[in-house]
């Protein structure tokens, strides 16, 4: 290998021995099996960023998501759950100070992950915290934050401090560990991602996916998640079945392409593009938050190589002020963070692989877990032993990738909150106090991000109506606290303004109201 | 001049010592206590699940590690964990970690379900949390002895955080009320209320005389110790006494360890638990790398910074203000967010009422099987309404007791149903068919002023199919 050039806090030291000047090399592990260390480097830090970025969206919604007084208060989760899926360090309290505090640590505990301090260490907080949060709410959750909890599961065992990071940066006087890893964990964290898109391609084993191919169709008729571009593009259904096909087909044949025996990088190489090429169309078209991003980051960690290879080759091609600015931001990122760091004590050294009992562990747990997974697809239907479940769910490792599957819902529609004030008036106060209408507002806008829309989302649903009463009470408090006098409500009704979507080319019925919920309003508000 | 004020203030290192191990002993033994009931107190499955404890106060700023799961298996994690601390105290073994945890756990603990608490659990929390800030290791630990600095220092210490373990003790009898009083000092019942005040103003004030302050603490702290004592053995229980007793270890004087120690000489205890740790440092030599490291990096206790001073002054602060804020008549109101701090960290609250009067009376839980047998669910076989021999050992522990006599006050009706429900569950995951258990009716014998007994129906509770 050559020494990278790339922006780096961990820097080859002048002087340290190039790797290939070692006396004695083991043999590359064979490529259909390995990953490259900087490829998970970069995984890492665009991981943990994205990680970032999710939790800072969530800290303004802590009020209504996270405490006692919003619209799924501990008490509501405490009479529903029952079990080890209902474990969160975040029920111990019901106060914004003590779950802002929790963010904060995790904030904390994210950057260094993303830095590469601790690594390890950082990777575990960040599982059981993440773990943590999800628990406490699990109805805003949606497939993305499976994603990230599950990966975050198998980080703790890949080798993803080798380059990049403060770890290395601290342990210079230890050899650089070669580029091409085949450990326990960056295997595992590979499998998992491939099991991801088989998993869901199997699910959508219907005939809206295989044959007809119109879930894309039904997809981008949401008006919930459907972007302008999405819109205009569900004017042509044939390409839409075209792409429908093309969806299906690279989520099922893709992963097998990160195992082909020849030419191996490019063909990862080529599963890379196309999978970041999908979730990039998803995103160009779909509202549904961070979910691409974080798709996208974790196909970084298949890429090949050769990639870094030209990267090497083409550094030098660069114009020289180019160069320098790089040069220059990577020894202005070195020269704050290793320092800072190096302060407390010295960090293990990164290693290449787990020894025999971590391995034997993650093998046996991997096995486990795919083992449950490929039981419980649609088509194989087995049963599980309970305490091979309880191995799963004990570690948040319970998965099922059934998204818009088996086929896009076809139920869409937005909401309405409407308020009767003492007056008599009514007021649609979900979307900020305007007469009802029945009038299409800004969808995407009235649902406000992806955690309300998942949580709106399970309130329309019959099986979650005991979410219900909490919402109400929580929009009678929220609009009563800023709204006193004769602008206050005494009653409130949660409307869902819904159609269901028909098949391509038969005309749209009008939409209807569904009343969800009615309520009065308390005299005083309760808090 | 300062060296007396510290005497005067402060208190011997070897009475830390002592108070650390007696206090890592007894929360041992609770923790024992409780472990018996665990499941039933603790868990989801039991008589008190999360829901129904946030429904027993609205207050939404308590906070408690043992909220964060129902499962019974997380809850005996955080035992195992709190057991492993109080073990860790009494041999002062990572000293301050493992008091600071204690703390943490026990306050999480009692807001998980403080309803099986009491005075006496007031009082040992309080004494907790200055434990925190007190070198507890200094004499007598496993810490000290690994570090060797147990010869370095002078015997006496005062510090913001000994004074203010020493005020928590005399706050016990200065801020409690007759009724209260009288359960401290059951002995004292023929004394007029009046004189009861009295000596608890000035019997507590009087071990900070600044003259002849060993021979003043030596003659109150036997005083108190005797006057609790006697009441503490007569209760079968873990009684408020016990544990002002046991906080009275505080005040030992150097005279009286100086006294003890004299006719000891070499084989004093300190030097048998040195030549016992050098023993033991010889033989973990042999033992792997990692261990002996791990053995061999204690802490030593170290004199407070200015921080942990600040916390210490403005936690004696808080606590004189939330008692200052409990007092009836005052209307003093510490504001909202402080009172919420002092309420979380169990400072300053009000000290709870004494525990309900024996009760004269006795469960008696029916279960009706589907086929229409008649069952005692509590002692197994036929209905038996008869008085059991001991009235107050139907339950054994004592906590699940105390939590089955609050069982039977109004405002816990709504509660009772998990009582019931309990032996729903118990039976229908063990047997199936016509044998199930179809319904559970509660009853409670009670005493009547004539000697007989009322059967009080409390509830009945069909079980779910």
């Amino acid at each position: 290998m050559t020494t990278t050039t790339l922006p780096d806090t961990a820097a080859v030291p002048p002087g340290a021995p190039e790797p290939d000047d070692l006396p004695e090399v083991d043999p590359p592990p064979p490529a259909i099996v390995s990953l490259d260390l900087r490829s998970l480097a970069l995984f890492r830090m665009v991981f943990g960023f994205v990680i970032l970025l999710d939790l800072l969206a969530r800290i303004p919604e802590i009020p209504v998501f996270y405490t006692d007084s919003g619209a799924v208060p501990r008490e509501f989760m405490f009479s529903t759950i029952r079990s080890w899926g209902g474990y969160s360090l975040q029920f111990m309290s019901g106060a914004w100070p003590v779950q802002l505090a929790f963010f904060l640590v995790m904030v904390a505990v994210i950057s260094c992950f993303i830095v590469g301090y601790r690594t390890r260490t950082s990777a575990v907080l960040a599982w059981l915290l993440i773990m943590s949060m999800q628990g406490r709410n699990p109805y805003i959750l949606h497939g993305g934050d499976d994603v990230i909890r599950i990966l975050m599961f198998w980080c703790i065992f890949a080798p993803l401090n080798a380059r990049w990071s403060i770890d290395a940066a601290l342990n210079r006087d230890k050899p650089l560990l070669p580029v091409s890893n085949a450990s326990w964990g960056a295997q595992a964290l590979m499998f998992q991602l491939c099991f991801i898109y088989l998993s869901t391609a199997v699910w959508k084993v219907h005939p809206v996916w295989l044959t007809e191919g119109s879930a894309i169709y039904y997809a981008l008729h949401l008006t919930q998640f459907a972007k302008p571009f999405g819109t205009w593009l569900a004017q042509f259904p044939h390409l839409l079945q075209l792409m429908t096909w093309a969806t299906w087909g690279l989520e099922f044949f893709g992963p097998f392409l990160l195992f082909i025996p020849v030419r191996t990088g490019w063909f990862r190489l080529l599963a890379m593009v196309s999978f970041m090429g999908l979730h990039l169309g998803i995103f160009l078209t779909m509202a549904i938050g961070l979910f691409p991003w974080i798709c996208m980051a974790a196909w970084i960690m298949v890429m090949p190589s050769m990639v870094w290879d030209w990267v090497d080759r083409w550094y030098p091609r660069l114009s020289p002020s180019v160069r320098a600015f790089i040069e220059r931001t990577r020894a202005g990122v070195a020269a704050t963070l290793v320092p800072f760091f190096a302060r407390f004590k010295t960090p293990p050294a990164p290693r290449e692989n787990l020894g025999l009992a971590g391995g034997v562990f993650v093998g046996a747990y991997a096995l486990i877990v795919f083992a449950i997974n490929f039981q419980t697809l649609p088509v194989v239907k087995g049963k599980v032993p309970g305490l091979m479940a309880f191995a799963e769910a004990l570690l948040g490792l319970h998965q099922k990738w059934a998204m818009f599957a088996p086929y896009p819902m076809p139920k869409d529609g937005w909401y309405q909150v409407v308020g009767t004030q003492p007056g008599g008036r009514k007021l649609d106060i979900w979307n900020g106090g305007i007469p009802p209408t029945m009038a299409q507002p800004d969808v995407i806008k009235s649902y406000r991000d992806v955690r309300w829309n998942k949580y709106l989302n399970a309130v329309t649903f019959d099986e979650f109506a005991f979410l219900r009463p909490y919402f109400g009470s929580y929009l009678c408090r929220s609009w009563n606290a800023s709204h006193t006098g004769p602008s206050r409500v005494d009653h409130i009704s949660i409307n869902y303004i819904m159609r269901i979507n028909p098949k391509p080319g038969q005309p749209f019925p009008p939409r209807s109201t569904d009343v969800l919920y009615q309520q009065n309003c308390p005299r005083q508000p309760l808090q | 001049m300062t060296e007396r004020w510290g005497r005067v203030l402060g208190t011997d290192l070897r009475s830390l010592a002592l108070f650390r191990t007696a206090l890592g002993a007894y929360l041992c033994w609770d923790l024992l206590v409780r472990m018996q009931v665990m499941s039933s107190l603790y868990s989801d499955d039991g008589y008190l699940p999360r829901d129904a404890r946030l429904a027993l106060e609205r207050i939404p700023r308590f906070l408690s590690l043992h909220l964060s799961s129902g499962s019974a298996l997380v809850q005996l994690i955080l035992f195992l964990a709190a057991l492993y601390f109080s073990l860790a105290l009494t041999v002062g073994y990572r000293t301050r970690f493992c008091a600071i945890g204690s703390w943490i756990l026990f306050v999480s603990m009692h807001t998980r379900n403080p309803i099986v608490d009491g005075l006496a659990d007031d009082v040992l929390l309080g004494l907790l949390f200055w434990a925190m800030f007190v070198p507890l290791n200094a004499r007598w630990s496993l810490d000290g002895a690994l570090n060797g600095d147990h010869l370095r220092r002078d015997n006496s210490n005062a510090s913001v955080g000994v004074f203010a373990l020493l005020l928590q003790v005399c706050f016990v009898y200065w801020f409690t009320d007759t009724v209260q009083s009288r359960e401290l000092f059951p002995a004292l019942g023929w004394m007029s209320p009046e004189t009861l005040a009295l000596l608890k103003v000035v019997g507590p004030a009087l071990v900070f005389v600044p003259v002849a302050t060993g021979a003043i603490r030596l003659a109150v702290v036997t005083t108190f110790v005797a006057l609790h004592l006697t009441a503490a053995i007569e209760a079968n229980a873990p009684s408020p006494a016990l544990i002002c007793a046991l906080s009275w270890s505080l005040f030992l004087p150097k005279t009286f360890w100086d006294a003890v120690a004299r006719p000891f000489g070499q084989f004093s205890l300190q030097h048998a638990l040195d030549r016992s740790v050098e023993w033991l440092r010889a033989t973990v030599k042999t033992w792997p790398a990692w261990f002996h490291r791990r053995l061999a990096s204690k802490p030593a206790a170290r004199e407070p910074g200015v921080l942990q001073r600040a916390i210490v002054l403005s936690s004696l602060a808080l606590v004189l203000a939330g008692y200052a804020s409990n007092a009836s008549a005052s209307r003093f109101r510490l504001p909202r967010p402080v009172a919420a701090v002092a309420m979380a960290a169990q400072l300053g609250q009000p000290w709870s009422p004494p525990p309900l009067p024996k009760a004269d009376g006795w469960y008696v839980v029916e279960g009706v099987r589907e086929n229409g047998q008649r069952m005692d669910l509590l002692h197994g076989g036929p209905l038996d309404w008869a008085k059991p021999s001991e009235v107050g050992t139907v339950f054994g522990n004592f906590r699940l007791q105390r939590f089955m006599r609050s069982l039977l006050e109004p405002e816990m009706a709504k509660n009772r149903s998990y009582f019931a429900g309990s032996f729903c569950q118990q039976w229908n995951t063990l047997v199936t068919g016509p044998s199930r258990l179809a319904k559970v009716y509660v009853n409670y014998m009670q005493g009547q002023p004539d000697g007989t007994h009322k059967k009080l129906f409390l509830l009945e509770y069909p079980c779910p199919k």
